[in-house]
């Protein structure tokens, strides 16, 4: 390293263009050797793109960026890898059919013809594994691994490939409030053997408890450059936002429970092994309620959300209500013609047609709508005034209805969702991951609405792994393990310790 | 995209005009003048209203059959099947006319597109069916059920239907009113090519179903498990329903192929008569993007290529009529290609 360039890491006016879309202008910034450095932003303010640039991931389009003070002129991550610099993506890039070994061995640049060399490998990954304190069962399949592990896997991976600069994307968007601890316990340990560690959040708790020092992104721009025992939650949440937020706001409204929305009666179906998915689920919801299901996911919360949207396709034991009817020979679409609306747990996946303009997609799932057809005539004038409207009070930006759906962050494809899906005020809400990957901002107004349907005399069925969230909409908390309902709060009995301590099955967490 | 539409449209052009400048730059090797070819295929295609005439009566069972993939792949399904189903369904046209010779006037041909739409359709649901409800895939299917008709068509015409006036294998005659030619001041126009109403038919059906695709409900919704599946589904979108729909009405379209080639044209079902309509009709639906109206101008772009590569035999000493095979594989390719050129047209600005 050059002595007299203190920075491992520098970006000079760093420009990224997608498009027509200005993703980053105008990025500079330094990052200091052996620090933990927190990146944070609303989404779609240009975070991870900066760090995918870096990565070589993306081309810029314009700007530099050094690394131990020379311009990289990287063509792709792989040329990063061999510098130094590693990844862990949000969504993992792991072969789940393959054990965790061989996950390691696939990224080797050993060429085609020479063995792999599992020995060697294995022997040099307990090592890693017992320095770092991420040991891990290396014959074990990825998909038999815990998100937690799975995620220490990752970070192997990087280690493994010598990596010096280790880039994390929300790397705890997934992990139960224990888990979380343990990772930068990890991060910690690894900066302490001089690494350093790119941390990609939005959590600002855990950047004010973890992280060294804090860039804010806002709009593709850097807007603020703080050490973190110079600043407060407060303070980047403003500079986030870049107005004034209140952050954690209470909703007191005690509700009055009513009649009943949703009851599933001691609901079982098996899996294909021995395990059942869901074992004996009881629960109700009821109008005016929100009742949120806590748990690391992986406990059946997919399933239960499956199951309950289209109870025809999985044979089962006990009875679902729905309304006061018994809908267990419904299928999705039958399920979807009562008033339902479902905020889907991958929205990209299940809630949007990703090549679309806003119009179709609003279309989607109201397309029954009187309003929407005559005789089976689309009325494009009245749809199109209806999705402006939509955009306007839920401030999907940009307000570009031709444009496709594709196009815009994730939090603004989350509020359209929001928009689509509260449009005809149903009675009942299945909200799954209402925020996952949101920004600060678009959490927060979609909290409100969820509130205020809520209010309106909804039941809202929220199943969400961001423990914080379920804390607050929740009225009645439920947690969920190994396909069980474990464990029942309160809201006013439910706080982080009790509910987490659930969500690990009751037992404590053992970190290796 | 729809904001960039102009530069898709430019780059789709671009690659076409490449495809086939690649296409006749081949014949250099063999020692042509690729303007002289150029020459021979436009002439041949465009050079008098007889040639046009011809060019269209070639373009219309590929619009037929366009519109059938398009249809398919617009749900979602990759249906390689247009050409059983158009067999079936010209035989099915065909033998209706055979057996109900005295159906008086209009009611005759109408008859038999009925009986070829329903022929076709029932073809496609087979392999619909064995989707959407055990799950096995409608490419293997589809193409297993091409030769399933080869042969069944083979089989109901030798046995059933053979027609005792002819050596060849093919259906006895129909009555005279099922035969369009008759009455049809199309042909006539074009200096009595084999083109027919079929023709102005097709289009209005490529109309109609662009129509039904962009502005119904239901249209909609069949795009929907197209595009997503998944999100369909948890849209409350009957997807299965859907694609079962969707599979018989694109057999129900391949199947009117019978309209341009047994009522507009022979008045029999010969077998062999498809010059691999159903397949070529994948590639005109690619080239369309699956948007029925731009299966109407592909279509008659392969027709015109088909029929001006047909005078290659005569005009030149080095290339035969193959070569419509060879530039219509390259247009694909490189209209294919040219997808990716506005992705670069929108990234190149502000390089360093």
């Amino acid at each position: 390293m050059e002595k007299n360039n203190p920075a491992l890491i520098e970006f000079r006016q760093v420009r990224k263009v997608f498009g027509s879309v200005v993703a980053n202008d105008e990025v500079n910034l330094q990052i200091k050797s052996g620090s933990i450095h927190a990146i944070v932003g609303e989404n779609g303010a240009g975070k991870s793109t900066a760090m995918k640039l870096l990565y070589a991931q993306y081309a810029k389009s314009a700007g530099e960026i050094l690394f131990r003070g020379n311009t990289t002129n990287w063509k792709s991550p792989r040329d990063a890898i061999h510098a130094g610099i590693g990844m862990v993506h949000q969504h993992f890039m792991l072969a789940e059919t393959h054990t965790a070994l061989e996950n390691i061995l696939l990224e080797s640049d050993l060429p085609f013809w020479k063995p792999y060399g599992k020995k060697e490998a294995r022997a040099r990954l307990t090592e890693l594994a017992k320095k770092y304190h991420l040991e891990i069962n290396f014959d074990a399949l990825v998909s038999e691994l815990s998100v937690g592990e799975q995620q220490r896997l990752e970070i192997l991976k990087l280690l493994y490939a010598n990596s010096e600069v280790l880039i994390l994307d929300e790397p705890t968007a997934v992990l139960t409030p224990q888990e979380i601890i343990a990772l930068f316990e990890n991060l910690r340990r690894l900066r302490a053997e001089g690494k350093t560690i790119l941390l990609i959040t939005h959590k600002l708790k855990e950047v004010m408890q973890f992280a060294d020092c804090v860039t804010v992104f806002r709009a593709g721009r850097v807007v603020a450059h703080r050490e973190v025992i110079d600043t407060s939650t407060a303070e980047l949440a403003d500079l986030m936002v870049g107005q004034k937020v209140e952050l954690g706001r209470p909703w007191p409204i005690p509700c009055k429970p009513r009649e009943a929305i949703l009851s599933l009666e001691e609901i079982s179906y098996p899996s294909a092994g021995s395990k059942l998915r869901l074992d004996g689920i009881n629960l109700q919801v009821q109008a005016g309620e929100i009742v949120g299901i806590a748990g690391v996911e992986g406990n059946g919360q997919s399933d239960l959300i499956r199951f309950l949207l289209s109870p025809k396709e999985f044979p089962h034991q006990g009875t679902i209500r729905l309304f006061g009817e018994p809908i267990d020979q419904c299928s999705a679409p039958q399920v979807r013609k009562k008033s339902v609306g479902l905020l889907a747990e991958d929205r990209l996946k299940e809630a949007l047609l990703l090549n679309r303009d806003l119009e179709a997609n609003f279309l989607l799932g109201n397309q029954g709508a009187v309003e929407f057809q005559r005789r089976g005539i689309l009325q494009k004038k009245e749809i199109l005034k209806t999705v402006h409207h939509a955009i306007e009070e839920y401030d999907v930006r940009p307000r570009k209805i031709e444009n496709s759906a594709r196009s815009f962050s994730g939090g603004n494809q989350q509020k359209f969702v929001v928009a689509r899906e509260l449009y005809r005020k149903p009675k009942f809400l299945l909200a799954a991951q209402p925020t996952r990957g949101v920004d600060v901002g678009a959490i927060e107004f979609i909290h409100r609405k969820l509130f205020e349907a809520r209010d309106a005399g909804a039941g809202i069925l929220l199943i969400s792994s961001e423990l914080e969230e379920v804390l607050r909409l929740s009225d009645r908390v439920l947690v969920m393990f190994a396909g069980k309902i474990v464990a029942e709060f309160s809201r006013a009995t439910a706080n982080e310790s009790n509910v987490g301590l659930a969500m690990m099955g009751g037992k404590r967490a053992n970190y290796a | 995209m729809p904001k960039h539409g102009f530069i898709y449209t430019i780059s789709t052009l671009l690659g076409l005009a490449l495809g086939i400048i690649a296409g006749l730059v081949v014949t250099k090797f063999a020692g042509e003048n690729p303007l002289h070819v150029l020459q021979v295929i436009i002439h041949s295609a465009f050079g008098s209203r007889y040639d046009l005439g011809l060019t269209l009566f070639y373009a219309t069972p590929l619009i037929f059959c366009g519109l059938s993939v398009a249809m398919a792949l617009n749900a979602g399904l990759f249906s390689i099947g247009a050409e059983g189903q158009l067999n079936i369904g010209a035989l099915a046209a065909a033998a209706v006319g055979a057996c109900l010779p005295n159906v008086p006037g209009i009611l005759a041909p109408c008859l038999a597109l009925l009986a070829a739409a329903l022929a076709g359709g029932i073809w496609a649901w087979i392999p619909g069916w064995l989707r959407v409800v055990k799950g096995s895939h409608e490419v293997i299917n589809t193409i297993m059920m091409n030769f399933i008709a080869y042969a069944f068509c083979g089989w109901i015409v030798r046995v059933y239907l053979q027609n005792p006036a002819s050596q060849n294998p093919e259906t006895k005659d129909m009555g005279a009113a099922y035969f369009i030619r008759a009455h049809d001041p199309i042909a006539h126009f074009f200096g009595d090519a084999p083109v027919s109403m079929a023709f102005p038919i097709a289009l209005l059906i490529a109309l109609l179903l662009w129509l039904f695709l962009e502005k119904t409900k239901l249209g909609f919704e069949l795009k929907a498990c197209g595009e997503n599946e998944d999100a369909a589904k948890l849209a409350g979108i009957p997807v299965k329903r859907l694609r079962l729909l969707a599979m018989v009405l694109a057999g129900a379209l391949a199947g009117w192929v019978a309209l341009p080639e047994v009522l507009g044209n022979v008045g029999r079902y010969r077998i062999g008569f498809s010059a691999d309509y159903g397949f070529i009709g994948i590639a005109v639906a690619l080239l369309a993007q699956n948007n029925p109206l731009l299966v109407v101008p592909a279509g008659i772009l392969f027709g015109a290529l088909h029929k001006g590569a047909g005078d290659l035999d005569i005009e030149t000493e080095h290339v035969t009529r193959d070569l419509s095979l060879i530039i219509q594989a390259l247009v694909i390719l490189s209209v294919s290609l040219s997808a990716y050129f506005p992705l670069w047209w929108m990234n190149r600005r502000k390089k360093p």
